[in-house]
């Protein structure tokens, strides 16, 4: 499943402004009439966007995009046999509560999305830093909550087998574009969020 | 979807109110009568797939609250400097 990027496609670094929009254009020429005229309309504002400075987007390590500290995984998993009813029913029990991914310390987000008549599993994350260190971060804090989640999957070869890496490779996309809002991991988020909590405490302190 | 101009300075979010429709219609350009078009939510509705489950690490925090908490922290390890240093 995993796909190689179009690199030959895939614009240089480095263009000046005025040449990604003529290379903006070209893409756009055979665009619907729509997505043409939002273009000639939004031009001002896309030199604006191309003309700042890149971002960094690379990958996240084996597979995968990262922007910043911030990395995606994406991957389409085949059910196996009962895998969907079991996986739904599971995660209707869990109730959006997931103390594992809590317990993992990395995660920003995760979201299980069932494709194609039950048939296929979309499974998207966000984490922090490589694909490597966040596989063998599952593996040994929470495996036992990963086996039960995965073997729903096809071929899932079990989160302690030697084999799981590159089963996950086998099935994972890596993003074409990846925006990440904060630049920041989930750790330094939540030190934020009691920083915070402690100022308002000190300030209601003070104002009393 | 919808743009997150909470805490960004004015003239960013005019720019951003400005631009987004266009925007939106050029990377889904795809899509029958655009953003503007009164179909246009029925359109995404009918694509989107609500997901069986969904987990964030920071449920209660909205980008806007980070960014202000980003912009808290700084100032208060500032403080600190200035109080040690």
């Amino acid at each position: 499943m995993a796909t190689q990027t179009a690199t030959a496609d895939r614009p240089k670094q480095g263009l000046a402004v005025e040449q990604k929009i003529q290379k903006l254009q070209e893409l756009y020429a055979d665009a619907p009439e729509l997505g043409r005229v939002a273009l000639e309309n939004g031009l001002s504002a896309f030199k604006q966007e191309l003309g700042r400075a890149a971002t960094g987007q690379e990958s996240a390590g084996r597979i995968g995009a990262r922007q910043g500290r911030v990395s995606e995984l994406t991957g389409i998993f085949p059910f196996g046999k009962g895998g969907a009813k079991r996986l739904r029913g599971l995660l209707q029990l869990l109730e959006g509560k997931f103390q594992g991914a809590d317990a993992v310390g990395t995660v920003h987000d995760m979201r299980f999305v069932f494709l194609d008549n039950d048939t296929k599993l979309l499974f998207a994350t966000a984490y922090d830093g490589e694909w490597d260190a966040y596989i063998d971060d599952f593996a040994t804090k929470i495996p036992d909550a990963m086996d039960v989640l995965f073997c729903n999957a096809a071929g899932w070869p079990g989160i302690r087998s030697p084999k799981v890496k590159d089963w996950i490779i086998e099935h994972q996309i890596s993003a074409e574009a990846w925006y990440v809002a904060n630049d920041l991991t989930v750790a330094e988020t939540r030190r934020l969020k009691r920083i915070g909590k402690a100022v308002d405490e000190f300030l209601d302190k003070v104002s009393s | 979807m919808a743009p997150q101009t909470l805490t960004r300075p004015e003239q960013e979010q005019s720019v951003e109110r400005k631009i987004q429709p266009d925007y939106l219609d050029i990377i889904d350009s795809a899509w029958d009568g655009g953003i503007r078009s009164p179909g246009a939510k029925d359109y995404l509705v009918k694509h989107q797939i609500t997901a069986e489950g969904w987990y964030v690490a920071y449920p209660d925090l909205t980008v806007a609250e980070i960014k202000r908490l980003q912009r808290v922290g700084k100032a208060v390890d500032e403080l600190l400097d200035k109080i040690g240093g």
